[in-house]
This record gives C-alpha cells, structure tokens and sequence, in this order.
C-alpha cells in the first residue's frame, strides 16, 4: 500500500489480485448475494484508492480493507430494510458435479443452505465479527480494529453468535 | 481452576479460538480434564465450527482490478446502471402503450371560422417507438 501511495501503482494491481476473492466471499457471506457481493468488492477497492493518502502504514492493512469492506456491508444491509439474504437464492445451483452420488449432493446442498440460512438470522454485526473469525480467520484483536471495536466486544459478540448458532444448528449437527 | 467455577462461555470460547495466553490457557485445560460439562461445551463449539465449514465457498465469478484501477473509475457498474436506465425507460414505454393502446384524437377549432382545423393524432408504441400524426387543414372561405 505504501508503494502505491508513492506512485507505484502496479502495487495497486498487486493489492486487489491478492485480495480480491477474501473481500468477495466476506461480502458474499454477510449479503448472501452474488452480484451485490461483486459491487461491492468494487466499491470497497474504489474507497481504498480514495482513501490511500490517509492510509497508516503502522496499522494492519488486512484490518483497514475488512473495516472498510464491513461498513459497505453494513451500509447495504440498513438500506435493504428488509433483509434479502435469502437460503433459496440460487447463486450457487451452477456447482460443478463432482461424481458423487445424487443422495449426498442433496444432502451438500441442504447443509450449505442451512448454513447460509442460520448467518442470515443473525445479527449484523455478530455476523461480520462470526465470518472474520470462522472464515477469514482473524484474531480477535484484528476484528476488533476492523469493527472499531474492542476485543472484550467482540469476545461477547462471537460467544452470543455460537450461543445462537448452536440452537439454530442442533438438528444438523445431531446427523 | 476447581469444577465448581467453571470459564465463562466468552472465555470458553477464546480458549477455543487460541486467544488465550498460554498460563491462562493451561488453567482452562486442566479444568476441562476434570470438568465433563465444560468438555461438553467444548465438544460442542467444535462442531458448530465444523458445520459452518459445510458453508458454501463463494468463488469470485472475475477479477475486479478492470473496474478499479485508475483512470478506469467510470467504471462498468456505471454503464450498468445507464443500461438499466435505459431498459427501465423502454419498460415504461411499453405499459405505457399497452394502458393506453392506439388513441385517436379529433379536434376541430369551433371558434375560427376561418380555420378549419383538424388534428389528428395517433398514439401507438410498440415500445420505444411512438408515431404522432398530426394533419392540419386550412380550408379557405
């Protein structure tokens, strides 16, 4: 980021091919929609350029892109009303088949669907602070930074997150 | 740690992320030796984690570096939404034919005599296109 704050802007190039696909499946998974995930990615990429001369080069930059990536998310999510993050959608019916038999691609499908439908029901921002610890493996402190928040808030936010999933979950987990 | 205290279910869960300095986190594992409950509850957040690993794995359909980078920032999204302007604006055009389908109106001046003045016009829209038809008649005395 550095460089490409001094001119440098194939180290733009460089940052987004790096990041790219983690901001998209972060995004992804907080609004459960293809394409809104893919303007958003956009987005979050236009506001870093924008935002490069205020960038710190002593904070970490993995939590400065999620911050920015999250409040886009969550920007979305307040305009939506109506939460849109539906199970049914069907951004991922064009998986390809991988040989196994009908009976567990069922069964693959019903999981991801029960997974992605349990996300959804949780608040926004245990959410965010859930994917950024299962799916982008952030430690607490770098959520924390990412959220603007403070890692005892997100201790809390992560055990209220489990504490829900694990009631939504309990049927499948029993299988 | 004695059974009776068991961790709070935040601190359960740090130690199960590894957010625990290792003293710290020695004490929990003593205590889940001897605690069946707290074992329980450990087993428990493992599989909640196991199952969010079956989540679908989201796969970027194309890079986005062609729309960010600089002097690109007209980006696609933009011609996107003037695509779904103009799409919009010919869906209108068409309810609008379909509502108000081929109307023809006459009018004729009834103050002037000495113009007789005949308007015609059809409306019809097959979408973006509308024909106005206008025939203006001067009739001499």
């Amino acid at each position: 980021m550095t460089d490409y704050v001094q001119g440098d802007e194939n180290a733009l190039r460089i940052i987004v091919e790096r990041w790219e696909r983690q901001i998209f499946a972060f995004l992804f998974r907080m609004l459960g929609s293809s394409e809104e995930a893919e303007d958003l990615c956009q987005d979050t990429f236009m506001k870093l350029i924008k935002a490069a001369d205020r960038y710190q080069p002593n904070g970490k930059f993995q939590s400065w892109l999620f911050r920015i990536a999250g409040n886009q998310a969550r920007s979305r999510l307040r305009r939506r009303k109506v939460l849109r993050w539906l199970p049914l959608s069907n951004d991922f019916d064009n998986t390809p088949d991988t040989g196994r038999d009908a009976l567990e691609d069922l069964k693959g499908q019903e999981e991801q669907l029960a997974v992605r439908a349990a996300l959804s029901r949780l608040p926004d921002r245990q959410r965010q602070a859930l994917i950024l610890k299962q799916y982008q493996d952030l430690s607490y402190q770098e959520i924390a930074d990412a959220m603007e928040s403070t890692v005892p808030s997100i201790q809390m936010l992560l055990h209220r997150a489990m504490t829900a999933l694990r009631k939504d979950l309990a049927s499948w987990r029993d299988e | 740690m004695s059974q009776a205290k068991h961790p709070a279910g935040p601190v359960l869960l740090a130690y199960h992320h590894g957010e625990m300095d290792a003293s710290e986190a020695a004490k929990i594992a003593v205590h889940c030796e001897e605690c069946a409950a707290c074992r329980t509850e450990l087993d428990e957040l493992k599989s909640v984690n196991l199952f969010l690993a079956k989540g679908p794995t989201p796969e970027l359909p194309r890079t986005v570096w062609h729309r960010v980078r600089p002097g690109r920032n007209q980006s696609a999204r933009t011609s996107r939404l003037q695509a779904a302007f103009v799409l919009a604006a010919c869906a209108a055009g068409i309810v609008f034919g379909i509502l108000i389908g081929p109307i023809q109106f006459s009018a004729e001046s009834q103050t002037d005599k000495q113009l007789a003045w005949s308007e015609t016009v059809t409306i019809w829209d097959s979408g973006a296109s509308a024909t106005l038809l206008s025939v203006y008649q001067t009739a001499e005395d």
